[in-house]
């Protein structure tokens, strides 16, 4: 049980912990290009946890890089719809029989489309929300969600390489 | 009653969304164009302590670069003095202890007097329609809210949030906010605004057709507004067009601070009698 948890934790202080100290710094092409490695421990969330553990985990990781990058309020909201949905989400690419419990997001178990779909549409909701708020206008919206396809294509790049560089095979059950 | 709260418990997870979104929302609302308050300060205290353990390793590659920058300054001033110097004796004929015994009077300098605080750059986003600039200095160091801020002589921001030790500034490219501007330095003023799209341009609007344009024009600060004394440089006329049937020019300028490389700032405080605001308030 301890591990059940201890695992997710771990990535996803890890990830939060990488973003705040050196990911929120790298932002390229006048800010076209933005990663957001503190993601990275939502989108790889065990499968079959409760709705609600997701939306918390996703308030409290949107809260903290609000207040370490000056956000305002920004990546909270962001965040917290993309909890809200990530349920919704694993929903619609789960087999008919349902995941296994407390499986893991893995390229080798579920497949290179299932989990590219899953990681894009997971980062594109929270970086469409996230570039619609911050436009502020209607004028900007229509370049900020191309800032936000951008950021979303680079992100999710850097998801898949981390995880095949980085994640441990999947074991047999 | 009974059925209402096995509703609610059905539908708890949408519930705490909707209450926890509806507060981020309030949140983003209340900080995105002014951010002032609690949780700024909060933010500002941990994003300025991280900034400046970042700008202490960052430093030491950068200390030849400041060396250097330094040095230029301390010319430029230099040169300025002596020139000022001269000036005068030549117009009084006199020596320099001489000029320094036409003493401006107590009421006038504290009427004019502008504290000026240097303060570096701990964090500065410029890729945000809403960008914000960390400083390392803060209400301890003297620095008020509503000052503003310049770089390298040039008109950069203004001062909203101040803690004990950091200052939170709203620089020139940001979406919501105008700046009161002088087309050249007897020209009309002007609204400055920036559209969020490049941090090197900004937007001049009102600026008449009367007026005689071109490329290389200077923008200066029109000391309107509270923040900034007149004559302070903001920009430069990069391109203009008159569309037909308007009584207004487009005017596209590049600002005069580099938003990208700002490292050092200076933050100006005009003295209370100063201020435009006031003499307007005593007017009838």
């Amino acid at each position: 049980m301890r591990g059940f948890f201890a695992q997710p934790l771990l990535r996803w202080l890890l990830a939060v912990t990488l973003h705040i100290l050196l990911f929120q710094h790298l932002t390229w092409g006048n800010g076209w290009w933005m990663p957001s490695m503190h993601l990275y421990g939502l989108v790889m969330l065990p499968l079959t946890w409760r709705p609600l553990t997701y939306l918390i985990a996703a308030g409290m990781t949107g809260w903290i890089i609000d207040l370490a990058t000056l956000g305002g309020g920004l990546h909270t909201a962001a965040a917290l719809l993309m909890g809200w949905l990530h349920p919704h989400i694993i929903r619609l690419f789960a087999p008919r029989e349902g995941h296994e419990k407390g499986a893991e997001p893995h390229l080798q178990t579920l497949g290179a489309a299932w989990f590219a779909a899953h990681t894009a549409l997971l980062i594109g909701v929270f970086h469409i929300t996230l570039f619609a708020l911050e436009s502020g206008r209607w004028g900007l919206l229509p370049v900020n969600l191309a800032k936000a396809m951008t950021s979303t294509l680079l992100t999710w790049v850097l998801f898949i390489g981390i995880h095949l560089l980085f994640a441990a095979p999947a074991r047999r059950r | 009653m009974r059925n209402l709260w096995l509703l609610l418990l059905r539908n708890h997870t949408f519930l705490l969304f909707v209450v926890a979104e509806v507060a981020a929302l309030g949140w983003v609302s209340a900080s995105h164009a002014y951010p002032r308050g609690h949780w700024i300060r909060l933010g500002l205290r941990f994003s300025g302590t991280w900034g400046a353990w970042v700008t202490q390793f960052e430093e030491i590659g950068r200390l030849s670069d400041s060396n250097e920058m330094l040095l230029a300054e301390n010319a430029a001033l230099r040169e300025k003095l002596l020139t000022y110097e001269w000036a005068h004796r030549r117009q009084s004929d006199a020596d320099s202890v001489a000029v320094r015994s036409y003493p401006v009077s107590d009421t006038t300098q504290a009427a004019h007097r502008v504290q000026v605080r240097p303060a570096s750059v701990l964090r500065a986003t410029w890729n945000r329609s809403s960008n914000v600039f960390v400083l390392d200095r803060g209400s301890k160091d003297g620095i008020l809210p509503e000052s503003g801020v310049i770089a390298d002589g040039c008109a950069m921001g203004r001062v909203v949030e101040v803690a004990e030790e950091f200052t939170l500034v709203l620089p020139l490219i940001h979406t919501e906010l105008e700046w009161s501007a002088r087309v050249k330095r007897k020209g009309p003023v002007a609204r400055l605004v920036w559209d969020g799209k490049n941090p090197m341009e900004g937007q001049l609007l009102d600026v008449p057709r009367s007026t005689v344009l071109a490329v290389g024009d200077t923008i200066w600060t029109t000391g309107l507004q509270d923040m900034f004394p007149a004559g302070i440089p903001m920009a430069r006329v990069s391109s203009f067009e008159l569309p037909e049937a308007s009584e207004f020019y487009d005017v596209t300028v590049a600002f005069a601070a580099d938003f990208r490389q700002l490292r050092y700032v200076e933050v100006i405080h005009s003295g209370p009698q100063a201020t435009a605001e006031q003499w307007t308030e005593q007017l009838p």
